[in-house]
């Protein structure tokens, strides 16, 4: 794994990291490239279907269509650290 | 006052009016505040008693809350710098449902930054130390709820559970520790990490408490989609039913997977145990499991925990909510929030779980992980159709906290014995920690993980086995060892 690469999937996710941190990152990835040859080698594992959840979900399936929960707009924007006229106020999007 | 009493000794005192509410409030806030320095278990305690009244088995008894539960008015960090402002506008069920049966909020515990990691060394207020010997980890993620009840501060916290979140620091903190079948609590307003492993957990310093509240919190929320239907039950009502003529197994390699002297030393007692277990009629096996399937169980958890927790943690982008860093364009805002606000090792999960999510390496790590997820867990359903439970060790004793090791990074050991735990979050079974012995002066606990949905038998065959054992109602130095 290079750190090139390790480099763009950190700035894909909106983030940075300094090079000792991608130097520690490098070698867990050699670990869990190992891990994931354990993995690969399990016989007879292409025969199994992914599992998404513990079990089938009885009540995951789309709810009535009726208002629930919901936030106020001024409970929604307590949190932002920028509001201005009933928004969240961000840098300029479009010069 | 309150230190080191149960649910049914502070229920009685209540009701016999030698206390109240608010006594025991000020007592745990107390004795919360003079713990702070040498074990750090909360982020916040609060100031005042809010009593609600209620009618419950819980009205007026003190509670701790992992400090990633939605409470509404009230500081809720995560344990995270990016949250650590962070005021929730509306309550999570589990913390609706205790106010509403009575019980009483002294603080918000510290937990691994974000629930992600089983130390309690990276939360962003500092380390917690574990009640027993202040040198050692508490374990985690759920080390402050762990640690408020082994010290005695309240008989009963919230944790969440993904890995073995609560049932882990339970072993390593002398305590019991619980997580009920997937969906049987409600996730609504706990803070994702990985939602298909996810599950709300109890400490208590007994069984039967763990009941009271797992009764509490238990039932249908149309808030939370993975939420299971009601059962008409009170669970405590089953705890008392006789266990004789139950069959557990214990899986071999496993127990015979253990090297140092210490957990050469853990599993002794464990069999100890198993003996005095079928003394009373119960029936214990021995089963063998693939061992190179066991070998997959942390590398299983770590590819599908990383990879959801990318996705799920996507929305602390310093907009709506969170700290916020300054930057010229909306991306930089984002950009440089997110570079200070997460900690290297919450960076190094996410960038493991988008390689593991990109297209050209789906099929090899992130579906692979899941078929082997479906691999244990097919196998573990029929070996439930025979037996009534798996018994196993929880682990190993708490390990000397080293400043000099980075901790939670990814190691290269198949620490067998450290990591079977999370076979109980892949198949969502209840399952249940509570102390066996002492190591080193250190406690020990005995885990029991049982079908899905059975949640009733593990709290009546873990209620009556911790019976046989003899330790229960222990707070941290060893009071009342029995």
């Amino acid at each position: 794994m290079d750190k090139d690469k390790l480099k763009k999937y950190a700035n894909d996710l909106e983030f940075d990291m300094d090079e000792s941190e991608y130097k520690t990152l490098m070698g867990e990835f050699d670990i869990l490239l190992k891990q994931v040859e354990l993995i690969e080698n399990i016989e007879g594992i292409s025969n199994y279907e992914p599992m998404d959840f513990p079990f089938p979900l009885e009540s995951a399936c789309l709810r009535e269509d009726k208002v629930n929960m919901s936030l106020a707009r001024e409970d929604a924007l307590k949190n932002s650290k920028d509001v201005k006229d009933g928004c969240v106020k961000t840098p300029k999007v479009v010069a | 006052m309150i230190m080191g009493k149960n649910i049914d000794e502070l229920r009685q005192e209540l009701d016999e009016g030698v206390v109240n509410a608010c006594d025991l409030f000020n007592s745990a806030m107390e004795a919360s505040s003079k713990s702070q320095e040498s074990v750090n278990a909360f982020v916040s305690i609060m100031d005042k008693c809010e009593c609600s009244g209620g009618s419950s088995v819980l009205s007026g008894i003190p509670y701790a809350l992992k400090d990633n539960f939605s409470t509404s008015g009230i500081l809720t960090t995560g344990s995270s710098n990016i949250l650590k402002d962070y005021v929730p506008v509306f309550d999570s069920t589990v913390y609706k449902k205790l106010k509403e049966a009575g019980a009483i909020l002294i603080g918000k515990t510290v937990l691994d930054e974000l629930a992600m990691g089983g130390s309690g060394l990276t939360g962003h207020t500092g380390i917690v130390r574990n009640p027993w010997d202040t040198t050692r980890i508490s374990g985690g993620s759920s080390a402050g709820s762990a640690a408020s009840v082994s010290l005695g501060i309240v008989p009963f916290s919230i944790g969440s559970d993904t890995g073995d979140s609560v049932r882990k620091p339970a072993s390593l903190c002398g305590i019991v520790g619980f997580k009920p079948t997937y969906g049987r609590i409600s996730r609504f307003g706990l803070f994702p990490f990985a939602s298909s492993l996810d599950h709300v957990g109890i400490f208590a310093r007994n069984v039967k408490d763990i009941t009271y509240v797992t009764d509490v919190l238990k039932g249908y929320d149309e808030l939370d989609m993975t939420s299971l239907p009601d059962e008409d039950i009170k669970y405590v009502d089953t705890l008392d039913k006789d266990i004789k003529e139950k069959k557990l197994f214990y899986i071999k390699e496993i127990v015979e997977s253990v090297s140092t002297e210490e957990n050469k030393e853990v599993i002794k007692i464990f069999k100890e145990n198993i003996d005095k277990f079928r003394s009373e009629g119960v029936i214990v096996e021995e089963v063998s499991f693939d061992k190179k399937l066991l070998e997959c169980l942390y590398p299983i958890y770590f590819i599908i925990s990383c990879a959801e927790a990318t996705s799920n943690n996507s929305n602390l982008t310093g907009f709506i909510f969170g700290s916020r860093e300054q930057g010229n364009s909306p991306r930089e805002v984002m950009f440089n929030t997110r570079t200070k606000g997460f900690s290297e090792m919450i960076k190094r999960r996410f960038i493991t779980g988008s390689y593991i999510l990109q297209r050209e390496n789906q099929e090899r790590l992130f579906l692979n992980a899941k078929r082997a997820r479906r691999m244990i867990v097919e196998k573990m359903n029929l070996l439930f159709k025979e037996y009534d439970g798996l018994i196993l060790p929880a682990g190993g004793i708490a390990p000397k906290i080293n400043p000099d090791e980075e901790t939670d990074r990814l190691g290269s050991d198949y620490l067998l014995l450290d990591n079977h735990l999370a076979i109980g979050n892949f198949g969502g079974y209840p399952s249940i920690t509570f102390p066996m012995g002492y190591v080193s002066n250190m406690p020990v606990g005995i885990n029991l993980t049982c079908p899905q949905r059975e949640d009733a038998s593990c709290l009546n065959i873990a209620f009556k086995l911790e019976s046989v054992i003899g330790i229960k109602d222990v707070c941290a130095g060893g009071e009342n060892i029995g």
